[in-house]
């Protein structure tokens, strides 16, 4: 029996065609890891078991993290356009996102001119001045839904990143979700800038 | 460590009849092969002589979070012929069928450990369910395919 198995098997091979297109794919990603995003999942009721996944995307890719079955139970924009998507399993509970999709995304910031001007959510702001390798700026406004966005941006100013987090008072624990992107290629997921306004708003993840 | 490339072009068909198994579709197959490789390209941390093992586990994972998702429960996957994952021998395209006919969760652990070699152990690590389960899974496909195979293989 073992032996009649082995042969089935043996001969499921990826087709030629999908090899290349894999492979393909495989290049563009390693051709274009100058812009990388984190997405933050969350459990309900799970502070401690908070997750990260680092998503290397393409500048114009669509990207989906998957995390389970579960009902679309809200969708919520970003300040840049990124869009998270949240799932409820069938028993009613909340088990995190189930998209980001980065195809529209656009930074918060724009470098011109030696000046790094804030531009996001309606305001245009130079802040050269405000931003190192240590340090960054934060902005923050609520939405419609009441929830507060975090917006970050920090780095060299010609080579910013920026983040987003989300944070719900009306939830435990409060903060919901929230994605990095690095300017800088081969840069770590916790540049000094990040790290440090993460420890100054209190954001729990790593 | 291998380069990713290098391992891609070690373990794809590994990674991809994995997904064939478990997925009873090309299609699906293709799409899991591109996110485990595309995942594997984050991945740092992999231990050296470890990487096929992890690429069984995510890929079963890919496996499992496509079988239950809502999308997929609200879309008739296509029926793929034998012959499209098969060369023409009709003994080999009856024994796929027959695994086909099982429950995802049987045929995995039939690939698992009729193709690959994995112990019971081994397999209950890449599924993350215990020992006993994948015993009892592995009896329970062994009784269907038993009933299914008798006059072809037994």
């Amino acid at each position: 029996m073992k032996e009649r198995f082995q042969e089935v098997y043996e001969q499921i091979r990826m087709p030629e065609e999908c090899s290349s297109r894999i492979e393909q794919a495989m290049q563009c990603k390693r051709a274009d890891r100058k812009k990388y995003v984190t997405g933050y999942r969350w459990k309900h009721g799970f502070a401690a078991a908070l997750a990260a996944a680092m998503i290397l995307v393409a500048a114009d890719a669509t990207v989906y993290a998957y995390t389970g079955s579960g009902f679309i139970s809200r969708v919520m924009s970003w300040a840049n356009n990124a869009i998270f998507t949240e799932e409820v399993d069938e028993e009613g509970n909340l088990v995190g996102t189930a998209a980001l999709d980065t195809s529209d995304m656009t930074a918060p910031a724009v470098y011109q001119n030696g000046h790094l001007w804030f531009t996001a959510n309606g305001e245009n702001i130079d802040i050269t001045s405000q931003v190192s390798e240590v340090r960054a700026y934060i902005y923050d406004y609520t939405d419609g839904e009441g929830i507060t966005h975090y917006l970050i941006v920090g780095g060299a100013p010609e080579t910013f990143g920026y983040a987003e987090f989300l944070y719900d008072a009306t939830k435990d624990p409060g903060w919901i979700g929230g994605y990095f992107t690095s300017g800088k290629v081969g840069e770590t997921i916790n540049p000094d800038w990040l790290e440090n306004a993460k420890d100054e708003l209190g954001i729990p993840w790593p | 460590m291998h380069d990713v490339m290098e391992l891609f072009h070690l373990y794809k068909d590994d990674v991809y009849r994995l997904a064939v198994s478990y997925t009873h579709s090309v299609h699906d197959a293709e799409d899991v092969c591109q996110t485990v490789f595309l995942k594997l390209m984050e991945q740092s941390g992999i231990t050296p002589g470890k990487e096929k093992a992890w690429l069984m586990q995510v890929t079963a994972n890919q496996c499992r979070s496509l079988l239950r998702s809502v999308w997929r429960k609200r879309t008739e996957p296509l029926d793929e012929e034998a012959e499209e994952i098969l060369s023409e021998q009709p003994v080999l395209q009856g024994i796929w069928e027959s695994i086909r006919k099982l429950k995802p969760k049987y045929r995995i652990v039939v690939y698992l450990f009729y193709y690959e070699g994995y112990t019971v152990k081994e397999i209950a690590d890449i599924l993350h369910i215990s020992g006993t389960a994948v015993t009892t899974r592995l009896s329970r496909a062994r009784q269907v395919l038993e009933a299914e195979l008798r006059e072809e293989v037994y």
